[in-house]
């Protein structure tokens, strides 16, 4: 949460996020959440109830008409502070609010509907300056998260020189929340629809992902034509102490911030796994972690890493994974790989390139993790950006990519 | 026969009833919701206070008739703050305030129930209706309309609507003018409220009390001057 204080207002004209609450939360008291279904009556109440606050009225209606109050108590108990700012991002991409003012919209009605007041959202902002302290600028940050969470002590403390196959992936636990989702155009959805099909091999694949990538060109801002959207100031970029992202803590599958990659077919829907990054400022080695839910209702974390050659045409790569629910104190249940091809393709047309690691074998597997074949792009960077990439995971079926799992945003 | 007299020269009896005075009921329906605090509902005391001498010199240029004035409320609750049908000679002004929620439909309820028969009787003349809001509803508004709509005077009334503020729900409003010919009255500031209050305080009840068999000429010159009132919109503040 990047605003410092929630219960300040975001500027002249504006409320505190509790005062707007607290009204708000009186309105939904009194008339009950079902009042939200219409909308000139929501927005009645809250001129009535709070008929100086025309700015924050406003912000509040932006929000309501991106549907973030619907999405809210659609929440199974507390929102997270991930799932908000994801929110906060949607609204600043899609409605062009200032994240500041987005944050502020989202907190009011995530307090009044969840019932959190300003004060229980506090973590949120601890968890935030966190984010903001684990990002590669904090290096004694980032040294911290890497030391905290690591997986157990088969994991390599640092990777292997470049070109080497690393044995492992780099001691960088997943992240299991969200961070903010970018703007994310919806118009490159299909491209589940595309590897779904039984016919569907590396070609469709490909195309698949050519597609989303296309449809992600804002938001990886290819081509140097469409600028990034705005983000957020603070991200929660990696998980830090204060909110502690171990993997003790999504242990549990049946807890609600457990996120996985997502299936579906709208790319603002697939949410956005925080940690990636270059190992040791590298820029031909990228590592990334995600969560994958299976058809039998397995949530397993893995960890992807990925070592190019000096060309970026290939390179090797390991993959680590992990059933959540041995994520607390199972470092004994990590599986690995072996050392295994990354293959890179260029698509011609749209010179966004695309890679490719499959876990044909596993060194061990004592999670049995199920194979995948995970590919991955950050458009049309030679090397890897550890920023706003996307993947996707799908089944191995023989040696092909066949149904999707989940995809994500890195 | 009870209410006649008998004319002792000539003989015949005459009702009384061709004699009576009609009844022009005047209402106004304010919106004193939360969003009407402060200036607007300052605004709308002043303009009504200062509207009463235009309402009274628009009685008197109608001697023929009875000009009777009430005064609606609504917010949280509907309130009859002048309940008893009064003489626009004696009418007064007590101010409003403002705070609550816009019951709209409700008020259109309150309003259906006073338009009968039996709580107006005598020879009527279309009553005149005026609804100031500056909301939105918060309530079923369309419920409470159409069960206005359905009482023995409420379709029959003259319905003019003014629009506080660039936010009210215009579209609520032309429902319940129910003639898309009228426009409600917009009025964006203090000054033009002032204006809208005064014109619907005297116009519409001439047309009201015009004879019978001109009410689509009297409807069209509604019309134009409610549009000739819009086009002098003056400054948008609310």
């Amino acid at each position: 949460m990047v605003s410092p204080a929630p219960a300040t207002a975001v500027g002249a004209g504006t409320p505190s996020v509790s005062e707007m609450a607290t009204i708000l939360a009186r309105i939904l008291h009194r008339h009950g959440q079902g009042v939200l279904e219409d909308r000139r009556c929501t927005l009645g109440l809250l001129r009535d109830h709070a008929p100086n606050e025309t700015r924050g009225i406003r912000l509040l209606m932006a929000a309501y008409d991106m549907d973030l109050p619907k999405k809210l108590t659609s929440e199974s108990g507390a929102a997270s502070e991930f799932r908000i700012e994801q929110e906060v991002s949607r609204l600043v991409a899609d409605s062009g609010l200032q994240s500041d003012l987005a944050r502020w919209a989202a907190d009011v009605w995530s307090s009044a509907i969840l019932g959190t007041t300003p004060d229980s959202a506090a973590p949120r902002a601890a968890v935030a300056t966190a984010a903001a302290a684990a990002s590669p600028a904090s290096a004694a940050a980032k040294s911290m998260s890497v030391d905290d969470l690591t997986w157990g002590d088969d994991a390599p403390a640092t990777p292997q020189a470049t070109g080497a196959a690393p044995a492992a992936a780099p001691p960088i636990a997943p992240s299991y929340a969200p961070a903010p989702s970018a703007a994310a155009p919806a118009n490159a959805a299909n491209i589940a629809t595309l590897a779904k099909k039984p016919t569907a091999r590396y070609g469709l694949i490909a195309v698949a992902i050519v597609s989303t990538i296309f449809g992600l060109k804002s938001y990886i801002g290819t081509g140097g034509e469409t600028p990034a959207p705005t983000q957020p100031t603070t991200q929660p970029v990696q998980p830090a102490p204060t909110q502690p992202a171990q993997p003790t803590q999504p242990a549990n599958p049946s807890q609600p911030n457990l996120v996985v990659a997502s299936a579906s077919d709208d790319v603002s829907d697939w949410p956005e796994f925080s940690g990636a990054a270059h190992p040791n400022n590298n820029s031909n080695q990228w590592q990334f972690q995600f969560n994958l839910r299976f058809g039998d209702g397995r949530i397993m974390a893995y960890n992807v890493f990925v070592d190019m050659d000096g060309g970026g045409r290939s390179g090797t790569g390991s993959v680590r994974a992990l059933d959540s629910r041995h994520l607390n104190g199972g470092s004994d249940m990590v599986s690995s790989t072996p050392s295994l091809p990354v293959t890179r393709e260029l698509q011609s047309s749209s010179k966004i390139y695309f890679n490719r690691i499959v876990t044909s074998s596993w060194a061990k597997n004592p999670s049995r993790a199920p194979n995948v074949c995970v590919v991955f792009s950050s458009g049309n960077q030679q090397r890897f950006s550890p920023d706003n990439g996307i993947f996707c995971a799908f089944e191995l079926q023989g040696n092909t990519c066949g149904q999707k799992i989940g995809c994500g945003r890195l | 026969m009870s209410g006649d007299v008998m004319n002792a020269a000539t003989g015949p009896e005459l009702s009384t009833a061709g004699l009576a005075r009609r009844q022009l009921h005047f209402i106004l329906a304010v919106d004193c919701s939360g969003s009407m605090m402060g200036e607007r509902i300052a605004s709308l005391n002043y303009a009504v206070r200062s509207a009463i001498p235009a309402m009274r010199a628009a009685a008197a240029d109608n001697p023929e008739n009875d000009v009777l004035v009430r005064v609606l409320r609504f917010a949280d609750e509907v309130k009859w703050t002048v309940e008893t049908p009064v003489p626009v000679d004696q009418f007064e002004w007590t101010d409003l305030t403002a705070g609550g929620e816009t019951n709209m439909g409700a008020a259109f309820v309150a309003l259906a129930e006073a338009l009968t028969p039996e709580k107006m009787p005598g020879r009527q003349l279309p009553p005149v209706l005026v609804l100031l809001s500056d909301g939105l509803p918060t309530d079923d508004a369309e419920a409470g309309l159409a069960a206005f709509m359905r009482s023995p005077f409420g379709a029959k009334a003259i319905r003019l609507a003014v629009a506080i503020g660039s936010d009210a729900d215009k579209a609520l409003l032309q429902s319940f003018i129910g003639n898309s010919d009228v426009k409600p009255l917009q009025a964006n500031s203090a000054e033009t409220l002032v204006d809208r209050i005064k014109w619907t305080a005297s116009v519409p009840m001439k047309a009201a009390s015009a004879p019978v068999g001109s009410s689509a000429d009297n409807v069209q010159n509604l019309a134009q001057g409610v549009a000739s009132e819009n086009e002098n919109g003056g400054e948008l503040v609310w």
